[in-house]
């Protein structure tokens, strides 16, 4: 036990020397691997926070149908009665002209709601409207057509083209996260590699000696992997904290801003961080191992 | 092949190395051994003699699991090597003193860190360490020497200090390729009387050379090679 201590001790030791002996490329190894986990999660983050607000989307009505302001409760029953037994339809909400002129004096409280005292009557305010999910968001666009032929719609408002529109933008960042995480992985490696390569032919007159003289393959290669799992350590840990504090950054300014309005909310870092520093911990040191491993191979073959 | 019962331990007593027919013959077409046979008993010194080309470096290569023989069975120490797979290599070597023509000392290290080196590897404790290190440089005679680089020795004062680690983690056999090559010939006497007197303490010593002088001035058993075969006739 003792013996395997001092082992893993030496092994450690001359990681470390050989990190500071070649610290310029060493340092260069992390920007890579920092500048790969970073965007990978950015990517990521921007993704999840596409697809929270799909899913708030989703939520709502895909069809809001606007009713002509003459058209009365038991004429919109009738309609609705229609609309329902439409096997494109999910649900129909009924809205009556009372709730309609609540829900838009309630929008603009305080910001000129004012402006419709004396004109509770008017037309602007009083029409029935219907909420309608569709089975699938899919059909929105021939549903919204076919709607605003009937005589009794004044217009239509249709949701489930934009949800599509978001989801096509998801799928190619989602693409784009992959494509360009191999990438970058792929050059993390080769840096990686040719950092450990520098260090290997540095010692290598010392790693055949160490062969000769009964060196085990884990003990010249550790040093090297140290060396690797270092840079991946570093890389993944300085991205680690530089995306929590690029997410919760922006996350607070478009929050404060209110750029984004009450309708849509944004994930948090925390809602998004999935284990996110022990995956990155993972992925960086096992680049750094590959890497390294690699570099050494053939120095340590018998 | 015998064995003795040694207090209790079963103790190998038949040759230390055995070569049974072995032919080595490289991927370019070179053959560098053909069907070589001979033994090397436990604690006998010998010399490997032959020209540049002659198999020399081929059979250390192959004593030292470097390289595999095309055929043929080698058996050190009642191992038959081809019983010996990759992560057990090194494992080998550790009963194997090696000291090569070209020194091969680590510069950065001194003299007392590149014969520990041998003893770190192995994960030995410093005092066990210290101790085996002040013994094999008093072997050697170079302890007033242990703080020095590699560099600020002459090459016999190196040769020494490579003599130094290959005995220092006690192993049954010493193997040189060609130890005085570079060196001259007070030096080389020195270097032979040295791995001599390893000899006499009981290891066994086979040393490849080309040099005749070296090889009548001692004496001993001489396994003679020419263009990878045996030559019996002239030994």
């Amino acid at each position: 036990m003792m013996r395997f201590i001092r082992t893993v001790y030496y092994v450690l030791k001359q990681g470390l020397k050989s990190i500071c002996k070649n610290l310029f490329m060493v340092s260069a190894s992390v920007v890579v691997v920092f500048a790969t986990l970073l965007m990978m999660g950015g990517l990521w983050a921007i993704s999840e926070n596409i697809q929270f607000v799909v899913e708030q989307y989703k939520e709502r009505p895909d069809i809001r149908i606007n009713l002509h302001s003459y058209i009365e409760q038991e004429e919109a029953e009738e309609l609705k009665a229609v609309l329902e037994k439409d096997g494109r339809v999910k649900s129909v909400v009924l809205i009556t002209k009372e709730e309609t002129r609540n829900n838009i004096i309630n929008f603009l409280d305080g910001d000129g709601a004012g402006i419709f005292e004396g004109h509770e009557e008017s037309p602007a305010l009083n029409y029935i409207s219907f909420d309608i999910m569709l089975e699938a968001y899919t059909d929105g666009a021939a549903f919204k057509a076919e709607a605003e032929k009937l005589v009794s719609v004044d217009n239509v408002r249709d949701t489930s083209g934009f949800i599509s529109k978001l989801e096509v933008v998801l799928f190619w960042i989602r693409i784009g996260t992959v494509a360009a995480t191999v990438a970058m992985a792929v050059l993390s490696v080769l840096l990686i590699f040719n950092t450990v390569k520098l260090t290997v032919f540095a010692r290598k007159r010392e790693i055949e000696i160490m062969k000769y003289i009964g060196a085990s393959d884990w003990y010249i290669c550790g040093p090297f992997v140290i060396e690797g799992v270092f840079t991946g350590l570093v890389g993944a840990l300085l991205a680690y904290f530089m995306l929590g504090g690029i997410c919760n950054g922006l996350y607070k300014t478009l929050t404060q801003s209110n750029f984004l309005g009450d309708t849509i909310s944004l994930l948090a870092f925390k809602d998004i961080d999935v284990n996110f520093l022990l995956w990155y911990i993972l992925a960086g040191v096992a680049t750094g191992v590959i890497a390294s491993l690699w570099a050494i191979r053939k120095h340590v073959n018998v | 092949m015998e064995q003795k019962n040694n207090g209790g331990k079963t103790k190998y007593m038949g040759p230390d190395i055995v070569f049974e027919n072995v032919t080595k013959e490289y991927d370019n077409g070179v053959k560098a051994l053909d069907s070589v046979s001979f033994s090397i008993n436990s604690g006998e010194f010998a010399f490997l003699m032959g020209h540049s080309g002659s198999g020399k470096s081929s059979l250390i290569k192959l004593l030292m699991l470097e390289e595999r023989p095309t055929s043929g069975n080698i058996i050190v120490q009642g191992t038959n090597l081809a019983d010996i797979k990759g992560a057990n290599v090194p494992r080998f070597r550790r009963n194997i003193g090696v000291v090569f023509q070209d020194f091969r000392l680590i510069q950065s290290k001194t003299v007392y860190e590149n014969i520990a080196f041998a003893m770190e590897i192995i994960g030995s404790d410093r005092a066990t360490i210290n101790k085996q290190v002040d013994i094999a440089l008093e072997l050697v005679g170079l302890k007033h020497k242990k703080h020095e680089k590699p560099n600020c020795l002459s090459g016999g004062e190196q040769q020494r200090v490579a003599i130094a680690r290959a005995v220092v983690n006690l192993p049954g056999m010493i193997i040189a390729d060609e130890p005085t090559g570079n060196l001259d010939p007070d030096n080389s006497v020195e270097i032979m009387q040295l791995l001599k007197k390893i000899n006499d303490m009981g290891a066994t010593v086979l040393i490849a050379t080309h040099e005749d002088t070296i090889v009548k001035n001692l004496s001993q058993r001489v396994i003679q090679l020419d263009h990878g075969v045996r030559q019996i006739g002239q030994e």
